[in-house]
């Protein structure tokens, strides 16, 4: 499969989703009578419905998805590890603990943008934190312990904030931000956190070709002309904006950026450059999909995205476990 | 045409120095063996001219000095080959080898002189076949000769290659070294470390001798290799001579046990 | 009436904070603190248990029971008898024909058999919540509350000054759009949450909002 025919199947597979997502909810409209609602025809309530909750969160949902997919493909790159991605190494958690103490502390009622922001230092100091306890040596082993350490970390920090917070539904929320949802986000959220994700793609996107450059290693990137710094600086730099922007609206949705590049790598024939537009591709149709099923397989009831992530996620680990094995003499 | 040139060159790490004021001049057309015991900054010679270490002194590449240039000129003018083989992603090989051609362009948009090019570097490794094939399905030597072929296609007037023979057997390793000869032949200066003295000795036109940060010894082969030098470097006896194809030099044992 | 309250002194339901105090009678809700319930008992002391009113049979049901355990019989006699006066004329108000919907953070509402929808009733209004077959308080997506037009939304207030996400919902752009262009939005408040007499303030409040905002109904 060519690379271009790959890059326009996935984009034809996120548009479909797009739109399917557009059209599924508890609000029985059919599919003209939805369509002509966003578009402002029709009866008040039904275009209510459509540009302020169902259009947010189809956007969300595809911005979120190709933040989590690129994010994944652009870590795996930098640090030459197929099991790196922000729910692995804890990012997203800590993501979570600075959008909850944001939160919580009342500085996001300060300002709005407290939140994001709040996020976004979670995710750099959790990606420092990463990088110094596993040393330059990225090897797989202490890569993951570091992101276990940090998100075990995370995890808890939040839990306790959360728990310690005067507000009595608090401690229900430690669902949401370690879950991650995204029903009833509105125009606002997509307005607080698309800006920042835009701004996290242009700096992965921008890494792009030191990533190939990487594949023979950190010395052999430089003497073929990268600098590897500024590539560890946009990497790092784009994940935290990025995913941080993600998170703060939606919580913490795990398995996306691990899943998908590995999927995808073998159709883009390995290149880590070229994965990084497909993944994003890729995990924004993951992502509307699972948020599809989510209002189809229980409509009544409020199903966590991150559930069905965790649930494509964790036999994807099992079957990686076995591949391992296998290969193993 | 000299290519790569070391004035008083030293690098101190921890305080310990570990090159001592190196001087050298490598011209094109050449396959220079850098030896030495272990330890005697073989590796940190290679990593110096590739501008890896920081160094004191002057190092010029092309006639230019280091500093002058930017990372591309620099990735144009010296392609690396580490000891470590190592390739974390299942590329297939020609994707591999044109990795090389990043410093010229994106090597995804690969024009028709990037292929050439590709095609020419994988000619001279005599790896012309293995395109669609990928490196975990080769064997040692042949992922050794595809990762040099990578740095071939850098097309650069140096190339710096560390232990590129190290754990390769007999044929394998005289394969790379033949292949690396012819190269050289066509105008590209080598520079290669190695262990093994009489691959060194056979297949390199000059060999450099280095011992604790110092070049003891630069010249050719058998002027380099005498019984003395290498009992006094290597602590070891040789058996030096030659047949109608070249040196032979066989370490036979210790040249004192007690020291 | 803070100044008489302040006679009252506040416990947070530990045992020994409450047996150190040593009550006659503990007055407690059935579903809080079950444990400290059953240690307070063991050591001796009488606690008195009352359901949570879901509605106003429930209330004047709880206004008898005080009177059995503090041994004031006739003081809640009259107490009912007042309550009932009110319940009455409330009853004589005419019904406006709105429609009222409750919102509480995390996209709860009220359906039939519970407190609020009582008190929706007595105001003259229908519950969104009963009126889509829910009882109890259970979640109500957001499009499903736009798609019914409710008149007037109850919202709940935030409890403490503390931010948290889930009172997100009662800002979200939809709602606001409801409020803005039809509905009234009423906070709900401390008289909504426990069955006393004075949750007919919450009645009379409601009505009192929903009459200014619409007018006054057919007779």
């Amino acid at each position: 499969m060519t690379y271009r025919l790959l890059i326009a199947l996935l984009t034809a597979a996120m548009a479909l989703m797009f739109v399917v997502a557009l059209l599924v909810g508890p609000a029985k409209l059919d599919v003209v009578n939805s369509l002509m609602a966003l578009f402002g025809h029709g009866n008040q309530a039904a275009v209510l419905v459509m540009q302020e909750i169902r259009l947010p969160r189809a956007i969300l949902g595809m911005t979120i998805g190709a933040t989590l997919g690129l994010s994944g493909a652009a870590l795996q790159g930098y640090l030459r590890n197929p099991l790196a991605d922000p729910g692995v190494l804890g990012i997203s958690a800590s993501a979570s603990l600075g959008a909850v103490l944001a939160l919580y502390t009342g500085l996001a009622a300060i300002s709005s943008l407290a939140l994001p922001l709040g996020a976004m230092v979670g995710a750099v100091i959790s990606v420092v934190l990463i990088q110094a306890l596993a040393g330059s040596y990225t090897g797989t082993l202490s890569l993951i312990l570091s992101g276990v350490a940090v998100g075990s970390f995370a995890s808890a920090a939040t839990m306790l904030a959360l728990n310690l917070s005067p507000n009595p539904f608090a401690s229900l929320e430690i669902v949401f931000w370690m879950l991650g949802s995204l029903s009833d986000r509105s125009m606002e959220h997509v307005g607080l956190a698309v800006p920042f994700m835009a701004v996290g793609w242009v700096a992965l996107v921008a890494s792009a070709r030191g990533l190939d450059a990487l594949t023979l290693g950190g010395d052999v990137a430089n003497t073929l002309g990268a600098n590897v710094g500024r590539v560890r600086s946009l990497v790092v730099i784009g994940v935290a904006v990025a995913v941080g922007g993600a998170t703060s609206v939606a919580g913490s949705i795990g398995f996306v950026g691990l899943v998908v590049p590995h999927i995808l790598r073998p159709l883009v024939g390995q290149w880590p450059s070229r994965l990084l537009l497909a993944s994003a591709l890729g995990g924004a149709s993951l992502v509307l999909a699972a948020d599809v099923a989510v209002r189809m397989i229980a409509p009544g009831r409020d199903i966590k995205i991150g559930v069905l992530t965790a649930l494509i996620g964790a036999p994807f680990f099992v079957w990686l476990v076995m591949k391992t094995r296998r290969q193993m003499p | 045409m000299t290519v790569l040139q070391f004035d008083n060159v030293s690098v101190r790490f921890a305080s310990r120095t570990i090159l001592d004021r190196i001087g050298l001049e490598i011209a094109s057309g050449e396959v220079v063996g850098v030896i030495g015991p272990n330890g005697a900054g073989k590796t940190t010679l290679i990593k110096a001219g590739l501008g890896l270490w920081p160094a004191t002194g002057e190092i010029r590449l092309d006639g230019r000095p280091f500093g002058e240039l930017s990372r591309r000129e620099r990735a144009r003018l010296v392609a690396y080959v580490p000891q470590e083989r190592d390739v974390v992603w299942e590329m297939a090989v020609a994707s591999l080898v044109s990795l090389g051609r990043l410093p010229y362009g994106s090597s995804l948009r690969a024009g028709g002189a990037d292929r050439a090019v590709v095609a020419q570097a994988m000619n001279d490794m005599d790896i012309a076949d293995f395109g669609e094939r990928t490196v975990s399905e080769l064997s040692v030597g042949e992922r050794a000769r595809v990762l040099m072929a990578r740095a071939l296609a850098q097309d650069t007037p140096l190339l710096l290659a560390d232990e590129p023979a190290s754990g390769l057997d007999p044929e394998h390793q005289i394969r790379l070294l033949a292949l690396l000869r012819r190269r050289a032949g066509k105008g590209q200066a080598i520079v290669v470390t190695l262990h093994d003295l009489q691959a060194a000795a056979r297949w390199c036109d000059r060999l450099i001798l280095m011992q604790q940060g110092r070049i003891v010894a630069d010249g050719p082969p058998l002027a380099v290799l005498t019984e003395a030098r290498i009992a006094e470097v290597y602590n070891c006896a040789a058996f030096v001579g030659a047949d109608d194809r070249g040196p032979i030099i066989i370490p036979t044992g210790l040249a004192d046990p007690e020291a | 009436m803070y100044a008489d309250a302040g006679v009252y002194r506040i416990n947070y339901g530990r045992a020994e904070e409450i047996f150190l105090m040593r009550p006659d009678v503990v007055l407690s809700g059935a579903f809080s603190k079950p444990t400290t319930v059953s240690m307070l008992r063991r050591l001796g002391i009488r606690v008195e248990l009352f359901e949570p009113a879901a509605s106003f049979a429930g209330i004047q049901a709880a206004i008898v029971k005080m009177g059995r355990v503090l041994g004031r019989r006739e003081a809640a006699a009259e107490v009912l008898s007042a309550f009932n006066k009110e319940v009455a004329e409330l009853a004589r108000q005419p019904a406006l024909g709105k429609r009222a919907a409750m919102y509480y953070a995390n996209s709860y509402t009220s359906g039939g058999e519970t407190l609020a929808a009582e008190i929706v009733k007595r105001a003259g209004l229908e519950n969104l919540g009963s009126q889509l077959g829910f009882t109890g308080t259970v979640k109500l997506p957001l499009e499903v509350l736009v798609m019914g037009r409710p008149d007037l939304i109850v919202g709940g207030r935030g409890m403490t000054k503390a931010k948290s996400r889930s009172f997100e919902i009662v800002n979200h752009p939809a709602v606001r759009a409801l409020t803005r262009n039809h509905a009234a939005l009423v906070l709900s408040d401390q008289y909504w949450i426990c069955g006393t007499p004075f949750t007919l303030r919450a009645v009379k409040n409601l009505a009192a909002t929903a009459r200014k905002a619409f007018g006054e109904g057919k007779r």
